[in-house]
């Protein structure tokens, strides 16, 4: 992985430097609250409903064992023994003190991690699918291509106050899995016949209050020009995008706007006039950041399915694990592991000290010292080899990390919600809490198949909710907490809004009404149909007439 | 006014719409005014006062011969001040180039990376403390319009 030379460091250090001094100032009252309030913000401080909570970065979800290591040490000291994965593959620390946050990030410094631009109006964690590397269907690893970008837009000195916050994702495989057209800007790596590898950029996704399936803006992109385009994009949002009202303050809203046509031109335009400037990479550039990101030195593994399969069926839990948690690896003789953070009686995305150091030591042993974060808020080992399996799921059995659900109905997303979040108006994590305990049948879950099921606290949409296969969505109606939902949403290719199957229900009845969806899903179905399959062919009504007639 | 110029504290004679011209003062004044008293072609002896809303084709050619624009930022948190400084360095306007208005120290490193070359700080902030906020960094990661080290380029020329 990306390892810092002495600048990046140095870069680094002055950072904690800058941010003590500006939170004595705060403290002594020389700075206002709202002269802070961003300062803090772009290093991942927010002031939430109990007590600060502190972002910190995770560059494209690749953690090293040692930095992982020092997050439990952070959990321990200066938290509640816990984090929170979240979905831009950054972990968050609900209950750290202000005044002890900037030794927190001085703790950080020294194992090369930060908060920078985890939150505020700047470009944020830059994202990527977490199988990078180790996926069959890549044409080329992404993570260069973010590390790129990260140094490019760290303390970018012109977009630190942009109208809004500013997300970019980069995939490298023919599979979406990074959300691409749910970003402000999402790079796709693509081939083409005459130019070789480079990227469609899409812009203009988004979440939150109004959804936005991202446009296509440019089909290729040669990897050289990948900072001056986004310059260029960048300082047309900056220049045009709305800042007089918050919630129509995104990119999305002003390519809506502007016309898609119009945009495009306007970056254009900007684009030539950067497009030879310093900001053009060279292929040296390339190769000197592709050069940090080698592969591992996989070991010739005596490649014994036989093994593997004696094992399955000796054990059927192991079986189960096997086939629900792992993934096939580009190298013969390895796989992916995918750590379940949603086990049935814990916060979706939630991981204690103690889970942390017994991946860290798993990691260490069998997958090369290295985690990813994924989108979804789980963690991966991205490189076991498989005569380690078993006893890679034994350790995590141990430490209730192999619940054998990813992909399935429990595997949800979900935002901290109402319990923690200023900004929500509902809860999610005892509605989680509620549907893990209706749900708690694994072979009923199986049977069921994948399916995602996303729920935000609030229309924020931080969970979510909008590309849930099964979305729900927390409102306030008059002080009551009550969920919306929604079918038929996609993340990644075929990328889709859910639709609303009709008026929100209560808190007591989400359980009941998804119950009422997936017994509908299963007489609707035909065979290996996905749930989402059978709502995007049989359309939303058939689901809408069992949930409400139940009702009425 | 009050001014931090090459990473010093001094007093100059430009002087803002609205504030009291003393003997000698130089002014800096709004677009529609600049061009109504700058009818002849060649160099004014005006400055120019920019809001972070100008376009940048719009003002260019009053920029270009002004002695010095000023772009005042009523909120800091206004990025558009920002990039109307890049451009308009990048079009190649090279003279005094001050921000004004809402402008505080914890910005000072950005605003100088984007071509601001003077500073006129809220009076409620010191100029020792501004002057030291354009030192926040040693290091940047991107070129930008001013003359700092660039990571880039100490790693190109390893």
């Amino acid at each position: 992985m990306y390892q810092y030379d002495e600048y990046d460091q140095r870069l680094v250090d002055e950072r904690v430097a800058q941010f003590r001094d500006q939170t004595r100032r705060f403290l002594a009252g020389e700075l206002s609250e709202e002269e802070f309030r961003p300062l803090r913000l772009m290093n991942g401080l927010y002031i939430q409903r109990h007590a600060p909570m502190l972002r910190v970065a995770v560059p494209y979800g690749l953690l090293s064992s040692r930095q992982l290591r020092k997050l439990a040490h952070i959990a321990d000291t200066y938290d509640r023994g816990y984090g929170h994965f979240s979905t831009r593959q950054n972990i968050q620390f609900n209950w750290p003190e202000l005044a002890s946050v900037p030794d927190i990030l001085a703790e950080l410094a020294t194992v090369q991690m930060h908060a920078i631009q985890t939150s505020g109006n700047c470009v944020r964690n830059i994202t990527a699918d977490a199988f990078a590397g180790v996926a069959p269907d890549e044409l080329e690893d992404p993570r260069p291509y973010c590390e790129l970008l990260r140094q490019w837009s760290t303390f970018h000195p012109e977009f630190s106050y942009l109208p809004r916050k500013f997300k970019i994702a980069v995939s490298g495989a023919r599979e979406d899995r990074a959300a691409t057209a749910y970003h402000d800007i999402g790079f796709r790596l693509v081939t083409d016949a005459t130019h070789g590898t480079g990227f469609r950029v899409l812009v203009g996704g988004g979440q939150g209050r109004t959804p936005k399936v991202g446009v296509v803006m440019r089909e290729f992109l040669e990897p050289e020009d990948l900072l001056s385009y986004t310059e260029a994009i960048l300082r047309i949002y900056n220049q045009f995008g709305r800042r007089d009202n918050k919630y129509k303050a995104r990119i999305k809203i002003l390519v809506a706007a502007l016309g898609p046509e119009e945009f495009t031109r306007l970056v254009e335009e900007e684009w030539a006039r950067i497009r030879h400037s310093e900001l053009r990479l060279d292929r040296a550039d390339i190769a000197a950041m592709q050069a940090h990101f080698p592969r591992p030195t996989y070991q010739a593994v005596a490649r014994d399915g036989a093994l593997v399969e004696a094992w399955a069926a000796r054990d059927p839990a192991f079986a189960r694990w096997l086939k629900r948690n792992t993934r096939t690896h580009r190298e013969a003789g390895y796989r992916a592991v995918v750590v379940s953070l949603k086990a049935p009686d814990v916060a979706p995305g939630d991981i204690t000290s103690r889970q942390m150091r017994v991946l860290a030591d798993l990691a260490d042993s069998h997958s090369f010292g290295e985690i990813r974060a994924t989108y979804d808020q789980n963690l991966v080992l991205a490189d076991v080899p498989e005569t380690d399996l078993h006893t890679v799921w034994r350790g995590l059995a141990d430490h209730g990390l192999a619940t054998p659900n990813i992909g399935l109905l429990t595997d949800m997303i979900c935002c901290p919600g109402l319990d923690f979040c200023s900004l929500a108006n509902a809860r999610s994590i005892p509605i989680a809490a509620q549907i893990n305990a209706r749900f708690a049948d694994l072979d009923y879950l199986h049977d069921i198949g994948e399916l995602e099921l996303k729920m935000s606290g609030c229309m924020n949409a931080c969970g979510h909710h909008h590309v849930g296969h099964i979305g729900i969505l927390g409102v306030d109606k008059n002080g009551e907490e009550f969920y919306q939902i929604t079918l038929g949403g996609v993340a990644g290719d075929g990328a889709r809004l859910g639709e609303r199957l009709g008026p929100a229900i209560t808190a007591e009845a989400v359980a009941d009404t998804i119950e009422g969806l997936l017994e509908t899903y299963v007489s609707l179905r035909h065979e290996g149909e996905r749930f989402v399959d059978t709502v995007l062919r049989c359309g939303v009504a058939p689901f809408k007439d069992r949930v409400y007639a139940a009702a009425a | 006014m009050r001014v931090i110029k090459q990473g010093e504290e001094r007093q100059d004679d430009w002087t803002l719409p609205g504030t009291e011209a003393t003997e000698g003062a130089r002014l800096i004044l709004p677009l529609a005014e600049w061009r109504e008293r700058s009818l002849d072609a060649g160099p004014s002896p005006y400055g120019l006062l920019l809001t972070t809303a100008d376009r940048v084709e719009e003002v260019l050619p009053a920029a270009l011969r002004s002695p010095l624009v000023a772009i005042e930022f009523t909120d800091f948190n206004d990025g558009r001040g920002y990039s109307l400084a890049r451009q308009l360095r990048a079009a190649g306007y090279a003279g005094d180039l001050r921000a004004v208005g809402e402008v505080l120290r914890d910005q000072a490193f950005y605003l100088a990376r984007c071509g601001f070359s003077s500073f006129a700080p809220a009076p409620r902030v010191s100029c020792a403390a501004f002057i030291a906020g354009l030192e926040d960094f040693s290091l940047a990661y991107q070129a930008a319009a001013d003359q700092r080290t660039i990571v880039q380029r100490l790693r190109r020329a390893r």
